[in-house]
């Protein structure tokens, strides 16, 4: 039944990653996204002289909603302006075949982006003692956070044929995820407490202070499962 | 092999497939024709389940294609108009994705199909760097390389050049001989070139369905010719042919040549020599005119929806 519905989404995702990998975008994006970390983690470590990744854990999720949505801008958008959709779905897929091979891309080419950040850990390592637990929970949180962004991107670029649109809408619905934990306190009762619900951010810090609780990450998994859904009603929708 | 049953497709309060039904036998090759935007696209995607129909059933060699979708698209191949392959890939990269799409192992396919289609010489090159026609036969590849045992194409010899165009007719007949295809294509001479059955539809509707041989004697409009006659006179011309003639058109083509169309119920060639020698006229030429697919096509659909 489950090898029915998803059969082998595997080789989806593995075009969809080697054909990022050859393209200049990717060097332009990693090395970005690189260049931004590293100067979140170096300005915490040589100006406030703190030897943690703390301050790389509390900015990242400010640097996945820019550098994900670009990582998959592409994957529905592209195909539905060149027209390639229709041979990817006259081939032997399921929908959710496609969706979750390009899914599984995105999730591989995010974490190939935050993984360089071991080293910062091995120079923390180096110059002060490295906290297990924030250290666990931050990589865990960051591995939720990545495929719930993955997720929001498939969605968007599942629903429109312009690159640009589905970058920046992308972004914007990320960034709004995140930033409603900081509207929380100008907003009164009952509200608060939804948008605090759905806030990425609100989860994600309670993961970057070493707290692991299935809670948390059941909320990430049924967000992720959320967009993913819509993915595939937007593009039944759409064809 | 295929059969649509009450096949309707309705985008808002456009119908672009009209309750179509029609069935194809196993073998040979049907060619789909009909002017832009007479629903033949449509038809076809929703044949290879690209979009589900609004109503009725495509059923593929005994199976609805809305029930198992994916055991219908491994046996199908399909090449949408335009082959929209990914630009960014090697030829041979492309084809190494598409024969694991269908779970092929090995290289051997891959070389059998791409000699095929005559890729060759371009598998080291970047798919966005080729010309419209390698473009092209990049696409069969991707639709032959399983070996399907029904191949779907639609308007394949788009944007060929004419040696382009008769290489791919000669490799979709190679592949008629022993396959089921159905082709789409707006070119009438393409129907005649190549295909055995034509279905000629028309606003979504099916306008004419015959072998491509029975078309042309079954639309056949009477016999009309048209001849050049010098050294005669108009008047005369008429009243002398009105005898023999269903209807007579008599009209000075240049100085001193009368052109004169005429039909009849039966061949008037031979009694149009008889009455010319008889009045001393110099008959310059006499040409029986052919119902071609065109007119027939013309006849059909009306020849104004060019929408």
């Amino acid at each position: 039944m489950l090898k029915q519905m998803f059969g082998n989404p595997f080789i989806i995702a593995k075009r969809e990653v080697s054909s990022f990998v050859f393209s200049p975008v990717a060097y332009i994006v990693f090395t970005s996204f690189m260049f931004f970390s590293g100067a979140v983690f170096f300005y915490n470590y040589f100006m406030n002289g703190e030897a943690s990744l703390r301050g790389y854990f509390e900015l990242l999720p400010w640097l996945l909603s820019v550098f994900i949505p670009a990582l998959t801008m592409r994957l529905f958008s592209e195909e539905w302006s060149t027209g390639s959709i229709e041979m990817l779905l006259t081939s032997p897929f399921t929908l959710w075949e496609v969706i979750i091979g390009k899914f599984s891309a995105a999730l591989v080419l995010s974490i190939m982006m935050i993984v360089p950040s071991l080293l910062y850990l091995i120079t923390v390592s180096l110059t002060g003692e490295v906290d297990l637990g924030v250290t666990f929970g931050g990589y865990l949180g960051a591995f939720f956070l990545c495929a719930l962004y993955s997720a929001v991107g498939i969605f968007i670029s599942a629903i429109t044929s312009s690159q640009v649109i589905s970058l920046i809408v992308s972004i914007a619905v990320c960034f709004f995820f995140y930033f409603v934990f900081f509207a929380l306190q100008f907003i009164p009762g009952k509200t608060a407490d939804i948008l605090q619900f759905i806030s990425t951010g609100y989860h994600f810090r309670n993961f970057a202070k070493g707290i692991v609780d299935s809670r948390e990450i059941l909320y990430f998994i049924s967000m992720s499962v959320l967009f993913l859904f819509s993915a595939k009603i937007g593009i039944d929708k759409r064809r | 092999m295929i059969e649509l049953i009450n096949l309707t497709k309705r985008y808002g309060n456009f119908t672009a497939v009209d309750d179509l039904s029609l069935s194809i036998g196993s073998g040979g090759i049907t060619g789909l024709l009909g002017p832009n935007g007479a629903g033949k696209t449509t038809t076809m995607r929703m044949i290879t389940g690209y979009f589900p129909p609004s109503a009725g059933k495509v059923i593929i060699d005994g199976i609805n294609i809305s029930f198992d979708p994916v055991a219908v698209k491994k046996m199908t191949g399909y090449l949408p108009e335009s082959a929209p392959v990914y630009g960014d890939m090697l030829v041979y990269d492309y084809l190494k994705y598409i024969a694991s799409v269908h779970s092929i192992k090995g290289s051997e396919r891959i070389d059998d199909t791409s000699s095929m289609c005559g890729l060759s010489t371009v598998m080291g090159k970047k798919i966005s760097n080729l010309s419209k026609g390698y473009k092209q036969r990049v696409g069969l590849a991707h639709a032959l390389i399983h070996d399907p045992e029904i191949l779907i194409l639609d308007e394949p010899t788009n944007g060929l050049d004419p040696n382009q165009i008769i290489e791919i007719r000669n490799l979709i007949k190679e592949i008629g001989k022993k396959k089921t295809v159905l082709l789409s294509t707006h070119i009438l001479s393409e129907v005649e070139a190549s295909c055995d059955r034509v279905i000629i539809i028309n606003k979504g509707k099916i306008a004419a369905d015959e072998k491509t041989a029975d078309l042309s004697a079954k639309f056949k409009a009477g016999n009309s010719i048209s001849a050049e006659i010098k050294y005669a006179d108009e008047s005369n011309v008429k009243n002398a042919l009105k005898a023999f003639c269903g209807s007579v058109e008599v009209f000075y083509e240049s100085e001193g040549i009368l052109k004169v169309n005429a039909s009849s119920e039966r061949d008037i060639r031979e009694a149009l020599f008889n009455c010319a020698k008889t009045n001393g006229w110099v008959l310059l030429s006499l040409e029986k005119e052919k119902n071609t697919l065109e007119n027939i096509f013309k006849d059909l659909t009306g020849g104004s929806n060019n929408a």
